[in-house]
């Protein structure tokens, strides 16, 4: 928990923070996500770093680069959320974990042309599946929950959206293919 | 433990890893092949991006359709577009006081989608969008097709293809062996091991190391090499590459090809030259070596002799296991030439017998001398019957699926629907199902109705692993609560047994199913493909021995 006591940094620098934070929030959570593997304890790990960073940012100098700064934060924070949930849950072993940052750090370069790339995979989708696909990723991915709502058996919905997500994969390596040539 | 995958089976793994629902064993082969290959650890940040792309749109869609009117989503917004519990990132005091955290994942988003309402753009993406076309059509990411090959060995850090894979863009490392590659723009790659090979699209690969021996027809003029040390472009020829520690070659055996080693120019070689790729500048040609490049001319007699070998390795492996004590049905379609009935090996099956085949016709399995039975029309079938009750059971099969054209292929399915039945068949989105029965009586009767326990496994038949061999495997334990279906060898996933049901197959059709022999009209469910082998064990195997029926 956060040491109260502690001074809180002046408006300036906590506007200036908020401001470095939301411009990599997105890049913070893709290069947790790779180590974690799901979104949920990407975010989990991310709120848990951004408050030592918040802690630390007077520490920050101007000419670093914050992403940079940042993704040490995450990185550490992310091991740390491992040790303590290693009991209960599978996770990747440090050597792992280490090179998987490492060589994130330079594959993000190319997330936002796969963003793009998803954008019109999902537009080639018919309507039921874009559909299917919107509640998945909506309601946590719970598919127990919208089997019962759409009246289908989970495992059947579970295998429709496990096509629906390789599909849309191949769609995105064979756009970024395309673009690569052209 | 071998952690060689293909790239289906990488992404099962990759979609249970982000649902949370792999198995420990899973995670292990997860974490050693992401340890080892850079190729997986590449398509782990491909598939997490994709995640992340999915949830982002999903949320930014949403949003949008709140919007009462056409304002594209703003980059940090109102209070009512909360995402996943998340708060905006507003206040510095909320945050030095350890509240929540959390930026809009779409907010990255590069651009937005367009901004008229939902319902009008379903309509108009349905009438007038020529690119939907995922609704109806299966795709494909697939460049080339692993056809032959000779003593291959995968390094155990990539992908591992099978025999008749169709390959996406992505690299291979082929630690030893011979492998025949065959592009879809009709260029055909001979490589030998060890190598590593990029695979970029249907018409350029990227060669890393390695001896390579290519063959492009005018169809595929234009085929694109690259190398480390400069790019060929074929112009209809056979040539060949060798790309080792202290040397690169260039070696033309027939025809021509263009070199481009910038800033030098670009050089043509023809019939009979070859060119050292080290020294760009030097511009003296060397005469091409056919000897070097001898493996892909003597593959035709490595592919049969290897062919022989794994044929000589499965003979052995049936007999052991048709006098397996459990053993009640052992088929390895092994009968003579135009036979009519498929004789049963198993050492404890004599009250079984022979199967009779209906339709059906004879052709070669998984190699040449391997027989197998081809199942194409809806009359095809093989009938038995298996007297008996069984607590346990483990179902074994090596097929070879054409395709899924109907709701539900049969594998092995009991005549009719009653309790104790059992119908092991794949779905039409490519799962494998193992339905039993339950109910107090039989069908026929005024007894109670049939309840269908159905246990369905992930998606194992992708259009890519259509007209490649697969081992099957469905294991119903009783006694241990659970159903586990396996592909290859390795366990794909365990169910709990809903509803304690003791087996009685009955009579029993390998490829079909007649659901109620009385009615005039009976819904189609014959498989499309061929099957070499298949067994019934009355015990559980369990997964090495699954794996050892695998190999």
């Amino acid at each position: 928990m956060a040491d109260l006591n502690q001074p809180v940094p002046t408006r300036e620098p906590s506007e200036r923070f908020i401001t470095l934070l939301n411009a990599t929030h997105g890049r913070l959570l893709a290069f947790l996500r790779v180590m974690l593997g799901n979104s949920a304890d990407a975010e989990d790990v991310l709120q848990r770093a951004s408050l030592t960073m918040w802690r630390k940012f007077g520490e920050f100098e101007q000419t670093q680069d914050f992403f940079a700064w940042a993704s040490s934060f995450a990185f550490y924070e992310a091991k740390n959320f491992q040790r303590v949930a290693a009991r209960s849950k599978l996770h990747f072993d440090d050597e792992l974990m280490a090179r998987l940052a490492e060589e994130r750090m330079v594959d993000l370069e190319q997330r936002d042309a796969r963003f793009e790339a998803m954008e019109r995979c999902i537009e080639e989708l018919d309507a039921p599946s874009r559909e299917l696909v919107r509640e998945f990723y909506l309601n946590d991915m719970q598919v127990e929950a919208l089997a019962q709502r759409l009246g289908r058996a989970p495992q059947t919905l579970y295998n429709k959206l496990s096509i629906l997500r390789r599909l849309l994969g191949e769609c995105v390596r064979r756009k970024l293919t395309q673009e690569a040539q052209t | 433990m071998s952690v060689a995958l293909d790239q289906q089976e990488l992404h099962r793994l990759f979609v249970a890893k982000a649902d949370g629902t792999i198995t420990p064993e899973e995670h292990e082969r997860l974490g050693a092949v992401l340890k080892g290959s850079a190729e997986a650890r590449r398509l782990w940040f491909v598939f997490q991006d994709a995640e992340a792309g999915l949830l982002a749109w999903a949320q930014k869609e949403s949003q949008r359709r709140e919007q009462p009117t056409g304002i594209t989503s703003p980059l940090f917004g109102g209070d009512k577009a909360q995402p996943r519990g998340g708060g905006w990132l507003r206040h510095g005091s909320a945050l030095a006081a350890g509240i929540v955290i959390g930026a809009v994942a779409w907010g990255m988003w590069p651009k937005s989608l367009p901004v008229e309402n939902y319902p009008a753009r379903v309509a108009s993406a349905v009438m007038n969008n020529p690119a939907e076309i995922m609704r109806t059509e299966a795709t494909t990411a697939s460049v080339a097709v692993l056809t032959r090959g000779a003593n291959i060995v995968w390094d155990k850090t990539g992908l591992a293809p099978a025999m008749n894979a169709p390959l996406s863009p992505g690299v291979l490392k082929l630690q030893s062996g011979v492998a025949e590659i065959e592009f879809f723009s009709g260029a055909r790659l001979c490589i030998e091991g060890p190598a590593e090979i990029r695979l970029v699209s249907a018409g350029e690969a990227f060669c890393q190391s390695g001896r390579f021996s290519a063959h492009v027809p005018p169809q595929a003029r234009g085929f694109k090499i690259g190398t480390p040390k400069g790019d060929v472009v074929d112009l209809g020829t056979d040539f060949g590459l060798d790309l080792n520690e202290t040397s690169s070659e260039l070696h033309v055996f027939n025809g021509e090809v263009e070199l481009y080693q910038p800033p030098t120019q670009m050089r043509k070689l023809t019939t009979g030259a070859a060119a050292d790729l080290g020294q760009p500048g030097a511009g003296r040609i060397l005469k091409a070596d056919e000897k070097a490049f001898a493996f892909s001319r003597d593959l035709d007699a490595r592919v049969t002799q290897s062919n022989r070998q794994a044929l000589d390795r499965w003979q052995a492996g049936s007999a052991r296991w048709m006098q397996d004590a459990a053993a009640r049905l052992w088929l390895d379609f092994q009968d003579e030439n135009g036979s009519r009935s498929l004789r049963n090996t198993a050492a404890r099956g004599q009250d079984i017998g022979a199967g009779s085949i209906v339709g059906c016709s004879w052709t070669e399995g998984r190699w040449p001398g391997k027989r197998a039975l081809q199942f194409r029309s809806l009359s095809d079938r093989v009938r038995f019957n298996v007297p008996g009750v069984y607590n346990q059971l483990t179902l074994s099969a090596s097929v070879q699926l054409h395709g899924l054209n109907i709701r539900q292929s049969s594998l092995c399915m009991s005549e009719g629907i009653g309790a104790g039945y059992l119908h092991w068949q794949i779905l039409h989105d490519g799962s494998l199902c193992l339905g039993v029965g339950d109910g107090s009586r039989r069908v026929g009767t005024n007894a109670e109705p049939v309840v269908w326990q159905d246990y369905i496994s992930p998606v194992i038949f992708t259009p890519e692993r259509f007209g490649q061999w697969v081992h099957l495997a469905a294991v119903y334990d009783l006694e241990g609560g659970e159903v586990r279906f396996y592909l290859n060898g390795e366990r794909i996933s365990r169910h709990p047994i809903s509803q304690p049901v003791s087996l009685t197959p009955g009579l029993v059709e390998l490829g079909n199913w007649i659901p109620a022999p009385e009615k005039l009209q009976q819904p189609v469910r014959n498989f499309a493909g061929c099957m070499d082998e298949f067994g019934l064990i009355a015990r559980v195997l369990k997964d090495d021995e699954i794996r050892e029926l695998a190999e």
